[in-house]
């Protein structure tokens, strides 16, 4: 019996489409330690707005960590739909070992893809006992320093580097007094964690160290959740911007037929609406209405920039966090 | 781990010790002593805490690092289903089984001519098998068979599983056709299949579609498929022909627990397809104890259309199973070398069909497709003799009476050598030692049917009386 293929192909078509049919899109969005909360309410908004500018449902799965594993998760293999992480490098990592997108991503959203900046503060205990307030207090000996580690966390790294460019800018931008500068940083931290969330844990609920190198708006909220009774924040005299930059990663939401959902999501981030909520988890609005708005939510601190102090990304990490490098040298002799 | 508890254990000792007892021992020395020793205790008191603190949380990152990484470790098992190494996230996995079968077959009657099938012992079959998943709805399996010092490729499929509803299958595996030959062949209750799996097919490559439906009550199969001849596998298939095959199978009463008929399931199987005269001979068909009692003759081919038909039910409560089948075949055959047009063609209709029935003595559930698993394994030092089952078969099948007619002694048989039936009945005794091995021991009898025209100076068909064993590894 010679059966019609292409009816009987078109027939399994037809029953693998009707399976498939109806359900509502998923996307995975993989992020760094602390934007729980940010996404958490952002999620719920776009899947508002999505449904009210489509018709169509949307359910966002949030995976969280250290900046660096999770960039190591999505070269493994995770399949997220979007990436939104705490620097750019661990992206750029993601497109040249992965290559599921390409190397200019940064070009594709406004503000280098990041729709958000933030930056490095000190949380200290209240009454700030060790009388912190600015670095060359914490490298003092008795500090405790609470810090995650910059090989896996990406806030880590901007600590580090916010350090060794407050001792270059002290020092007439003598490398080698930056460099003894933070080995002296870190002989005061008596715990590394993976993540800054977990330092976060490390410093509010176990009560450990003097003071915590936290993202400004982990600090914030912070003293939100713990209480002003409990917590105050320190702002050093230098600091340095930290933009936690977010793009598509194509080959899987193409794969997942998620490009125009992701896309969506990732843009909305640069609405009024997304800007809102960046700026109400304490993130620093970059489009400029927003960014007047919530102006006076943030002390005016001096920041440098990556690029200006360290040549960029790739330079920096290459020169303190690759293995062997100096985070490695100085650590280790610790 | 150990290592791990063990030294936070102490660690926590000394620091506890340390703290615990250094006020005291301050108090003691230091009664009248002044404000600034006490302050300087209580920096040391607070120092010392957050030592005991630190050592705390970094045991407790140890822990949690440890936790993560056994999340991402991939998990290695073996045991009494075989030996498996499965990915953290559980998508990616490799299974690998085997079985190794070897019987003995003895013939209690003993022919002077060069029909006497001789006694032997013989490894019927050593497959290994590997089977697993690739992501979250791919899997594969690929089973290889070594018997005979011959290697033959039995299954070898990808699989797609959308859902419990709905999954695929390409490559080659068993026709999803006939209630027996679904069975493993780790499970047979007895140590050969029986007739309706002569008539059915047997392995096939091509397309499968399967799914469960009302939370598994109902079942489908179907199928696009090479074409299998009637209890053969194709290898290479030589003609456009295809079988489709459709089986359609009910549990109604099985999730419900109480009911008497929970393992009742029944169902039947059809398939239909075309043979071009290209496509090959066609097997024997043999007793259950595997010596042939019919062939056609040596140029007759399958040409033109083949359908079958299988109602089939099976029934199990506790350790007792009954398990009947009935399959028709219906072909078109055509003798390629006869002279006379009206008689080279034939459509032939054979029909076999078995009831089979067991009990387990030891008391442990049987079921379908399954083996008991012995309450206690067999060890002769403590006395346990692992799980004991008896069955009982009736079996018989039946070759269309037109094959046998026409000129000289038939165009598409030879009624004189070729018998026209055979009716069988098999007892069997099966020994599980554990889930692992089984010994089983069966007695078979079998009877023959004479085609009409036989010469009547011919003797009567002997029957046949045989014993078969065998004893089977798997895993």
């Amino acid at each position: 019996m010679k059966l019609p293929l292409f009816t009987a192909f078109a027939a399994f078509l037809a029953f693998a489409g009707a399976a498939f049919a109806q359900k509502p899109v998923e996307l995975l969005n993989v992020s760094y330690d602390p934007t729980r909360e940010l996404y958490v309410e952002y999620n719920a908004a776009f899947a508002r707005h999505w449904k009210a500018k489509t018709g169509q449902d949307v359910v966002i799965r949030q995976s969280h960590g250290g900046a660096g594993k999770q960039a190591r998760s999505v070269i493994d293999g995770l399949q997220a739909d979007v990436v939104t992480l705490a620097l750019s490098y661990d992206i750029d990592e993601i497109s040249a070992k992965a290559k599921l997108f390409p190397a200019d991503w940064q070009k594709r959203l406004p503000y280098n893809s990041a729709p958000y900046t933030s930056t490095i503060v000190f949380v200290v205990r209240k009454g700030n006992p060790k009388g912190i307030k600015d670095w060359g207090d914490i490298v003092k000996p008795g500090v405790s320093i609470i810090t995650p580690n910059p090989k896996t966390s990406g806030g880590a790294r901007w600590n580090y580097l916010a350090a060794w460019a407050y001792a270059l800018e002290k020092n007439g931008g003598s490398q080698e007094a930056a460099r003894q500068f933070v080995a002296d940083l870190y002989k005061n931290v008596p715990v590394l964690d993976s993540g800054a969330r977990g330092s976060t844990t490390t410093f509010v609920q176990r009560g450990i160290g003097d003071v915590f190198l936290s993202w400004e708006n982990e600090a914030f909220l912070a003293l939100k959740e713990f209480g002003t009774d409990k917590f105050e924040i320190v702002v050093p005299s230098l600091s340095i911007l930290a933009e936690p930059p977010v793009t598509l990663v194509d080959r899987v939401a193409k794969r997942k037929g998620t490009t125009e959902v992701a896309r969506g999501y990732l843009e909305y981030l640069y609405s009024p609406e997304g800007q809102e909520i960046a700026g109400r988890h304490f993130y620093r609005p970059n489009v400029p209405e927003a960014k007047a708005k919530f102006a006076s939510q943030f002390v005016d601190v001096k920041l440098v920039t990556i690029d200006e102090v360290f040549g960029g990304w790739q330079k920096a990490q290459k020169e303190h966090f690759s293995d062997g490098g100096t985070f490695d040298q100085i650590y280790l002799k610790k | 781990m150990r290592n791990l508890t063990v030294s936070r254990a102490a660690a926590y000792a000394a620091a506890f010790s340390t703290i615990a007892f250094a006020p005291f021992s301050a108090r003691a020395q230091t009664t009248d002593a002044p404000p600034e020793d006490v302050a300087a205790l209580r920096a040391q008191i607070a120092a010392l805490d957050q030592k005991l603190r630190v050592l705390e949380r970094n045991l407790e990152i140890k822990d949690d690092t440890a936790a993560a990484a056994a999340k991402t470790a991939p998990v290695i098992t073996a045991g009494a289903g075989g030996f498996s190494l499965t990915s953290a996230d559980k998508k990616f996995s490799l299974r690998i089984r085997g079985n190794i079968q070897a019987d003995g077959r003895y013939y209690l009657e003993e022919k002077s001519d060069a029909s006497d099938t001789p006694d032997a012992f013989v490894l019927r079959r050593i497959r290994p098998s590997f089977e697993g998943t690739v992501g979250e709805k791919f899997g594969f399996r690929i089973m290889p068979d070594f018997a005979n010092n011959q290697l033959q490729l039995l299954d070898a499929y990808a699989t797609y599983k959308q859902s419990d509803e709905f999954s695929l299958l390409f490559g080659k595996a068993k026709s999803p056709f006939d209630l027996e030959r679904l069975v493993s062949q780790t499970n047979l209750l007895f140590i050969e299949r029986s007739y309706p799996t002569l008539l059915g097919p047997n392995r096939d490559t091509g397309v499968q579609a399967s799914g469960d439906l009302f939370a598994g009550r109902f079942s489908y199969q179907a199928a696009y498929l090479d074409g299998a001849s009637d209890g053969g596998s194709v290898e290479t298939d030589t003609n456009d022909g295809k079988d489709a095959v459709l089986r359609l199978f009910t549990h109604p009463f099985k999730n419900n627990e109480d009911s008497f008929f929970k393992g009742l399931g029944f169902g039947v199987a059809y398939s239909a397809g075309t043979r071009e005269v290209g496509s090959g001979a066609i097997r024997s068909y043999t007793t259950n104890a595997l010596v042939p009692f019919f062939q056609y003759n040596g140029n007759v081919r399958p040409d033109g259309d083949h359908t079958r038909l299988s109602p089939q039910i099976y029934f199990y409560k506790g350790p007792f199973g009954l398990l009947a089948s009935y399959t028709e075949t219906d072909q078109e055959l055509i003798n390629t070398t006869t002279v006379t047009p009206a008689s080279v063609r034939g459509d032939f209709a054979n029909r076999a069909w078995a009831v089979t029935a067991n009990y387990v003595l030891t008391g442990e559930d049987t079921g379908y497709n399954t083996s008991p698993k012995p309450r206690q394994d067999f060890n002769l030092s403590a006395g346990t003799w692992g799980a004991w089952e008896v069955a009982a078969r009736v079996s018989a099948i039946d070759v269309d009476e037109g094959a046998f007619a026409g000129a000289g002694t038939g165009i598409f048989a030879n009624r004189n050598t070729q018998a026209a039936g055979v009716d069988s009945l098999s007892l069997g005794l099966n020994w599980y030692l554990n889930r692992n091995v089984k010994a089983s021991l069966n007695f078979e009898h079998s009877s023959f049917d004479e085609a009409a025209g036989r010469s009547a100076s011919l003797e009567d068909f002997e029957d046949e009386n045989a014993v078969l064993t065998r004893v089977q590894l798997s895993f």
